[in-house]
């Protein structure tokens, strides 16, 4: 009865698909960046960052494509190193008492023929949730020094910010469209 | 013997705070709505900023000047009741611009910039880590300036009845106008 009940449990984990392995953001001691800039005028870039996001992805590097991330911005949490302009930007453009938060959720993974991964996901900002493509390149994986596992990923996208339905017209015509970069290391669970 | 008149420090000091509050209010609502490309995009913070600290440094020496001065004759014919209001109605309009003067310091300071007056002084930051409250400190900004500009209203209207309708010299020792005995 053991031996049949071991040879059961045997066979089924062979015939089950390799998991990808759950990976928790490493928000909590900040190896991870939400950043984002966005031409002033068109002379220079001016950048900030989320600060309070969360996430989890899972990845497994013999099967790319079965990866999924999905992460939290607190979008009030926006900052760009100027306490008046973290303000305006958060009552006039976000709108963070209405939408507190955005997210990204992934659907797809697709592995590039350079190994490079795009990832395509909803992408909420504002209230409204838009598909997003998002180049991806894994940075490195393996064991860190503390007795976990780690991965990180970097990789930057552009929307223009329109399509969310926030009005920067009055920014001129080269502050519509905005680059924001995920760098994110996650911590297997 | 008792004062007929406000001295000239003391009139100065109102009418000037009267005169800046009220347009730092208008100012204060018409720079918010500028577009990024106009002129007055950071020319209207930048006046309302320095004013603003320039009403609070009035506001405080009125405060320090009310226990220096010699004391004001009362008018006999307002009766105890006003009296009591019309000290309320003082003492919330100084409570209101010293609220609408600490947050408007806090929104400005709460990462660490300090404060530019006219690039003559700055005043530097001294809140920090509550940069979360920005937010709020805005709507207190702007409900406080709303409610200063209630009771400024308040304060005018009782200033004119006491003058045409009264007509006791209340407004007239305001200008340093009143000669007569009362």
């Amino acid at each position: 009865m053991k031996k049949q009940l071991a040879a059961l449990v045997l066979a089924a984990s062979t015939m089950m698909p390799a998991y990808a392995a759950d990976y928790v953001i490493d928000t909590a001691k900040a190896h991870a960046f939400i950043d984002f800039r966005i031409q002033h005028l068109g002379f220079s870039w001016m950048s900030g960052r989320f600060n309070d996001f969360e996430g989890e992805f899972s990845y497994d590097a013999a099967k790319p494509e079965a990866s999924s991330i999905n992460v939290k911005i607190d979008v009030a949490s926006v900052d760009t190193n100027f306490a008046e302009r973290d303000k305006h930007l958060r009552g006039k453009f976000l709108e963070t008492d209405k939408f507190p938060e955005a997210s990204f959720k992934s659907t797809s993974f697709k592995q590039m023929d350079d190994g490079s991964l795009v990832v395509t996901g909803d992408f909420t900002l504002h209230g409204v949730t838009k598909t997003l493509e998002f180049p991806v390149e894994k940075v490195g994986e393996g064991d860190d020094p503390w007795g976990g596992y780690r991965a990180g990923f970097m990789g930057e996208t552009s929307f223009t910010i329109a399509d969310y339905g926030i009005d920067v017209s009055r920014l001129g015509p080269s502050s519509q469209v905005v680059y924001l970069t995920l760098s994110i290391e996650g911590i297997r669970k | 013997m008792e004062k007929q008149n406000y001295d000239n420090f003391s009139i100065s000091v109102h009418w000037l705070i009267a005169i800046l509050t009220i347009g730092l209010f208008c100012l204060g609502l018409w720079m918010v709505e500028l577009n990024y490309y106009d002129d007055w995009y950071y020319l209207g913070p930048w006046w309302h900023t320095g004013l603003g600290v320039f009403v609070a440094l009035l506001v405080l020496s009125r405060l320090v000047w009310r226990f220096i001065r010699q004391p004001l004759a009362q008018i006999n014919s307002i009766p105890c009741w006003q009296s009591f209001i019309a000290k309320l109605v003082h003492g919330l309009l100084e409570l209101c611009i010293l609220t609408i003067v600490l947050t408007g310091y806090f929104i400005v300071t709460a990462k660490g910039d300090a404060v530019d007056v006219f690039g003559w002084f700055s005043v530097p930051a001294l809140i920090l880590g509550y940069d979360q409250y920005v937010d709020l400190a805005g709507k207190i900004h702007l409900w406080a300036a709303y409610l200063l500009i209630g009771l400024v209203g308040v304060h005018a209207l009782a200033a004119l009845k006491h003058h045409f309708i009264n007509r006791d010299v209340t407004l007239l020792r305001m200008f340093g106008l009143n000669k007569g005995e009362f």
